[in-house]
């Protein structure tokens, strides 16, 4: 089931065109002449260029199913964690929030008959020495103060 | 005096600092968001305490390695360790999935080394000549040569289509112009959000737009790092791809030119020369078509230029007082706290640890060499044995670390995330992300070579000031060949398919 094929050249005009038209409405609010000179002229060619790729996907489309690898689920659900990964930060540090994610992540990304105690485990330690050697070399070593959380402040 | 310098550093304790300065270097090069500028500035209070040669000496060694360790997480994982390595992960990482990761790993070495010691052998012995062309660099130069490097995009879409690889350098140009403004000093594409002030921070966004669409794609493979159909290729000798890197002398020497010219002009620096040089052996390499696909001359072209503006980027630091990089600016600083004065007497004055630096920075280029092939390759082996499971989040993990450490700031880990989501629904749609970047990348210096240059017309009465001044010329001239080049060898190559 990889999904149907969409007409990936309009999709992307499409958005290319949404895009400068928000950037055209924000440039209203620029008041010196010499500072939207440039983005004029780049809004300007992007909307050319996305009007021509437009017109070409009605003569000669480039269509295609897009995201087909092999498991598409795991994708979405890998960047729905990433979103999450990110937001826990904030409240948690990052230590805690990526050894937790590491291990989850790694445990998942696995077929289903492979996912045991023991993988569950051996994801927690690879995931505690890794991040462990990340924070000891950034925070430590180099002194990059890494987040600590809300919670722990 | 230049025997004086280089007898200074030939003792044990200095050869050692060079030798931890420069594994130190690799290291922070290899890893995504800490970058050689980052390294060298972390490290200028700990010299404090040094000799000005040994402190110097460790500084330059950093710099040189730094930059040689960025292609080792672009060609292994496809993540450029700094934005300096962008081009060698289009050949380099595909190379590796070819299981000839090896031969890229001591291409790049092997080039890294080789544009380290062309640029020294120019800052050695032609400094004065070379320093006053950065000088003659103004404005309008800056904004033609920004033009020039945009048309780089014209060798990044692989098959995709031209009209889409211009398309997304241009969503580069136009996000790299969030923030406050050259000119009125307002908020310009910022929402009115106070977050936006600062702009987009580059190196979030290009982590997020190289980083985060691999992670991904590991996530949809259960497996091994690379799915390497002929495994036996993995074992060639070390010594074999050496000689196969030498014999692209040609590719290296025109690489190392374009990294000593992009060196020595203020500002410039790695990323551009990266790749300028990586667009300048495509179109002059008779496998042009191969680019893109793992290529070996697609390697040592970008990681020999890149090299190559070390010793130059310090011409005119040490000459002139100008720093060509932005590295060299922080060695600048160091220079003058160690009670240095950058200039034409720095060489008379204290002409022993200047000497001394030169050769330090030369003793390193060689000794990363060493190091490089040592550690790489070793290294590409196991990596292509890590499972994908352990692999990505491994790789989110020194993203967000990476994103996080450029300012300390919990906003640049949201944009590279942003980024990376932005760039895996580009890349299904054949909107290149690395067109993207550069456009990120060239869009300030663009502007600001396009107002300025405004600016001096106005003043002076002459709107052709952007045009007809030489060098301008010589800009403009590239440009056009380097956007009819495609064009003029693909209906060569549709005429030959004909006939």
């Amino acid at each position: 089931m990889l999904g149907r094929k969409l007409n990936i050249d309009r999709i992307a005009a499409l958005i290319v065109l949404a895009v400068c038209a928000v950037f055209w409405w924000q440039l209203g609010f620029i008041n010196t002449k010499l500072d939207k000179i440039f983005p004029q002229f780049v809004i300007i060619s992007l909307a050319v260029l996305s009007g021509i790729l437009l017109i070409k996907s009605f003569i000669k489309p480039e269509s295609k199913v897009i995201f087909t690898m092999k498991h598409r689920g795991m994708v979405a659900l890998g960047a729905a964690l990433l979103v999450l990964w990110v937001v826990l930060i904030d409240y948690i540090g990052f230590l805690i929030t990526s050894i937790a994610m590491f291990a989850i992540l790694s445990w998942i990304m696995q077929d289903k008959q492979k996912r045991t105690v023991k993988a569950a485990i051996s994801s927690v330690l690879v995931g505690a020495i890794l991040i462990g050697a990340v924070y000891l070399l950034f925070a430590k070593l180099l002194m990059v103060p890494l987040p600590k959380g809300t919670l722990f402040m | 005096m230049i025997l004086e310098g280089l007898l200074s550093i030939l003792t044990p304790q200095i050869l050692l600092y060079i030798l931890i300065a420069t594994i130190g270097g690799l290291i922070v090069g290899a890893l995504p968001g800490l970058t050689a500028t980052m390294a060298v500035a972390v490290m200028v209070p700990l010299t404090f305490g040094m000799s000005p040669t040994t402190g110097l000496s460790v500084l330059g060694a950093i710099y040189m390695s730094a930059i040689y360790g960025g292609c080792f997480s672009a060609i292994l994982i496809n993540t450029p360790g700094t934005p300096g390595s962008i081009a060698t992960a289009f050949d380099g990482y595909p190379m590796c999935v070819k299981g000839e990761g090896m031969r890229a790993i001591v291409g790049a070495t092997v080039g890294s080394v080789v544009g380290g010691v062309v640029s020294m052998l120019f800052l050695f012995f032609l400094s004065p000549p070379l320093a006053t062309i950065s000088l003659k660099f103004g404005p309008p130069e800056y904004f033609w040569l920004a033009i020039f490097g945009l048309t780089v995009m014209a060798s990044m879409g692989g098959e995709g289509s031209l009209i889409k690889t211009f398309m997304a350098g241009g969503l580069g140009l136009l996000i790299s112009m969030i923030g406050i403004t050259i000119m009125g000093g307002e908020l310009r594409f910022g929402f009115d959000n106070y977050h936006m002030q600062g702009g987009i921070e580059l190196i979030a966004a290009m982590i997020g737009l190289f980083c985060i669409p691999e992670a991904l794609n590991y996530m949809s493979s259960f497996g091994s790092m690379y799915d390497i159909k002929n495994p036996e290729k993995m074992n060639k000798s070390i010594w074999s791809a050496v000689g196969e890197t030498f014999r692209l002398y040609k590719t290296m020497a025109r690489s190392s030119i374009i990294g000593v010219i992009v060196g020595i002009l203020p500002g410039a620096g790695g990323t551009i020369a990266n790749m300028i040089a990586y667009n300048d052996a495509k179109k002059s390499s008779k496998d042009g078509a191969k680019f893109g696909t793992g290529i070996l001359e697609g390697v040592v072209a970008p990681e020999t230029a890149n090299n190559a503006t070390v010793g130059a980027g310090l011409i005119p630091t040490l000459t002139l007082g100008v720093p060509g990089t932005s590295v060299a600016a922080v060695i600048y600083g160091a220079l003058l706290l160690h009670g240095l004065r950058p200039g034409a007497e720095l060489f008379t004055t204290n002409g022993k640890i200047v000497w001394g630096f030169m050769f330090a920075i030369l003793i390193s280029t060689f000794l990363m060499g060493v190091i490089g092939i040592l550690a790489g390759v070793p290294m590409y082996k196991s990596i292509s044995k890590v499972p994908t499971r352990f692999m990505a989040p491994a790789i989110v993990s020194l993203s967000i670390v990476g994103s996080y450490a450029v300012r300390n700031n919990p906003m640049d880990v949201v944009v590279m995330i942003i980024f990376g989501l932005i760039g895996s629904v580009m890349k299904e749609l054949g909107l290149a992300p690395g067109a993207m970047v550069l456009g990120l990348i060239l869009g300030p210096i663009a502007e600001a070579g396009y107002v300025r240059s405004t600016l001096m017309a106005f003043a002076a009465g002459k709107i052709q000031t952007f045009v007809t001044r030489p060098i301008c010329l010589i800009l403009i001239g590239l440009t056009v060949m380097s956007l009819v080049w495609p064009i003029f060898t693909k209906w060569l190559a549709d005429r030959k398919r004909v006939s």
